[in-house]
């Protein structure tokens, strides 16, 4: 009876771990199956970009800062003020490009000075500031028996060469006549000055000097 | 359908062929190369398992497998030890079927046993699952991208940390210099001793640096330079091929940790390997979230996924790392036991990791 009894323990122990292995078993094929299924479908994890194609480090943000002269804290900030500035620049940089297109046109399709006598010209920069009108007229400086007035309507400026052989006009005091008539003011040299008015009223300031001079014996 | 594959034994006569078909295929590692394959065999006796694999009937190999026959308690596990790596090179030219040929090793394994194919994301092998193959993570590697200036490297990937603790190397004395397998086993036995981890034999490292010569690196870090009469207080080695450089073995001395000895062997490893035309620098396994691999992260470097691929799947446990991380918590009071030149190199044959 108890040879029985002991038998039928044996085979119950025996049973159970029989059933924790397979189900031990069964645990193990199910999870290594899954991962080596994830493995397979995952092709992005795989590690394989080269590291120059997606570097990052924790210390970008540091070398940023120090780029900006900023706070790390202050990054961010500074960059929405760099893409402002670079948005603004871009705009500006447009509008040149189709100002020196129309320019570039009209200085094609436009009479030329008499290079033998005096002459005066007037050029209106709609957009222009005092910076495009210094160059326009220093540019013009080249041109010895000619009087150039540049005014500039975006900040309301205007700048005036006059050539080296030009006589009885200085550039001070042709300035100096355009702005008053736009109520402001100007001041400079015999050969180069620059002034600022209303801007609305610049370019008619300036073509009543021209008419002045052409009174006066120069050409237009 | 019968497999349009064959595997054939690897034998000393097939040294030519099986480096043939490694030195042909892009993502061969060091260790898939004869000098391993050569060096494990000699240290550890184990039964190498190694094979060619041809198209049946064929007289070309399309592919090598590396492996040894690795008896335990339940049975024999065929791995290649003591590495990253040990996946199937199979011939991308040839159109080989990587499903038939895992297939076809997985046939191999006999009743009672086990192949593990050891892998990494960066390869792109898919097709374990589809052959049956269960998986084991057994970790991450990072792997480094040196085909630029070192100073594009440090200032690029190393992280702020990284370069602070290079400077405190360097401001506290510490210089690296290169050195022998040698002098560095002290430094390695130390470590091991501290951990309680088992030792590989010396013999080991002196039979990997006569197969790899020129292609094993060994640099130790010290106090002073080379005038100094002081112990080394760090040391890595490094194994070359084919333009990666893989970190096999790093050890340093506790009490020199504050000077970051560590850094600074391998700002030197990346640095030599950028000057010497070293493509990519592979830090080795480590366990994401350990300290081990956020000190590699700091260097820089995509990480790539590690696991070993089992069949039969219901033997995936012989290829888990788990039980030897439970086992590093209590290992170190059995120190001079796990540790003892008797006893320590024994050990490390069965442990295979």
């Amino acid at each position: 009876m108890i040879r029985k009894r002991l038998r039928e323990l044996v085979l119950v122990l025996l049973l159970v771990a029989v059933v924790a292995y397979y189900r031990r078993r069964e645990k193990t094929v199910r999870e290594s199956l899954t991962l080596s299924q994830g493995w397979a479908a995952d092709g992005s994890d795989s590690g394989a970009t080269p590291e120059s194609a997606t570097a990052t480090d924790p210390s970008a943000l540091t070398r940023a800062a120090s780029v900006l002269d900023a706070s790390p804290e202050e990054v961010p900030e500074r960059v929405e003020a760099l893409d402002r500035k670079v948005r603004e620049l871009t705009t500006d940089l447009e509008k040149a490009r189709r100002g020196w297109a129309d320019r570039w046109w009209d200085a094609r399709t436009s009479e030329p000075p008499n290079a033998e006598e005096a002459h005066v010209t007037v050029v209106d920069l709609p957009d222009g500031t005092l910076a495009d009108a210094e160059a326009l007229a220093k540019a013009a400086l080249d041109d010895a028996l000619g009087i150039t007035i540049v005014t500039a309507g975006g900040d309301g400026t205007l700048a005036v060469a006059v050539g080296a052989d030009v006589e009885g006009e200085t550039a001070g005091d042709v300035a100096r006549e355009v702005a008053t008539a736009a109520g402001g003011g100007a001041g400079g040299g015999p050969d180069f000055a620059t002034g600022g008015g209303e801007a609305d009223r610049l370019p008619d300031a300036a073509r009543e000097v021209r008419d002045r001079l052409a009174d006066d014996g120069f050409a237009t | 359908m019968p497999n349009p594959y064959e595997i054939r034994p690897v034998t000393a006569a097939d040294r030519d062929r099986w480096q043939s078909v490694v030195a042909a295929h892009p993502s061969a590692t060091v260790f898939h190369t004869w000098a391993w394959l050569t060096a494990v065999d000699a240290a550890f006796g184990y039964d190498p398992d190694h094979y060619l694999v041809y198209e049946t009937g064929g007289s070309d190999p399309v592919g090598a497998v590396p492996g040894f026959s690795i008896a335990g308690l339940d049975g024999r596990t065929v791995v290649n030890p003591f590495c990253e790596y040990g996946f199937p090179l199979l011939d991308a030219d040839a159109d080989v079927d990587p499903v038939a040929v895992l297939r076809a090793l997985a046939a191999d394994v006999g009743p009672l046993g086990a192949r593990v194919l050891k892998d990494a994301g960066w390869t792109g092998n898919r097709a374990y699952n589809a052959a049956g193959y269960g998986a084991v993570r057994t970790g991450e590697v990072i792997r480094l991208d040196t085909d630029r200036p070192f100073e594009e490297v440090r200032e690029r990937s190393f992280t702020g940390e990284t370069r602070r603790c290079l400077r405190s190397a360097r401001d506290g004395g510490v210089t690296v210099r290169p050195a022998s397998v040698e002098e560095y086993y002290p430094l390695y036995l130390a470590t091991m001793e501290r951990l309680g981890s088992p030792q590989f034999p010396e013999r080991f490292f002196r039979d990997l640096a006569g197969e790899l010569a020129d292609d094993l690196l060994v640099l130790v870090a010290e106090l002073g330079g080379e005038d100094t009469d002081d112990d080394p207080i760090g040391g890595i080695l490094a194994l070359d091929y084919d333009g990666v450089r893989m970190i096999w073995s790093n050890a340093s001395r506790r009490d020199a940790w504050d000077l970051h000895p560590n850094h600074r062997l391998y700002a030197a490893t990346i640095e030599d390997a950028c000057e010497t035309g070293i493509e990519v620098v592979d830090f080795g396994r480590s366990r994401p979230e350990s300290g081990v691999h956020d000190f590699k992260q700091g260097f820089g470097g995509q990480p790539s996924p590690l696991a070993s691929f089992v069949t039969p799947p219901h033997r995936s446990g012989r290829a888990s790392l788990e039980g030897y991380g439970k086992a590093a918590a209590v290992a170190e009071r059995f120190s001079p036991v796990f540790t003892h030149p008797a006893v320590g190199p024994r050990l490390k044959r069965f442990i295979h990791e």
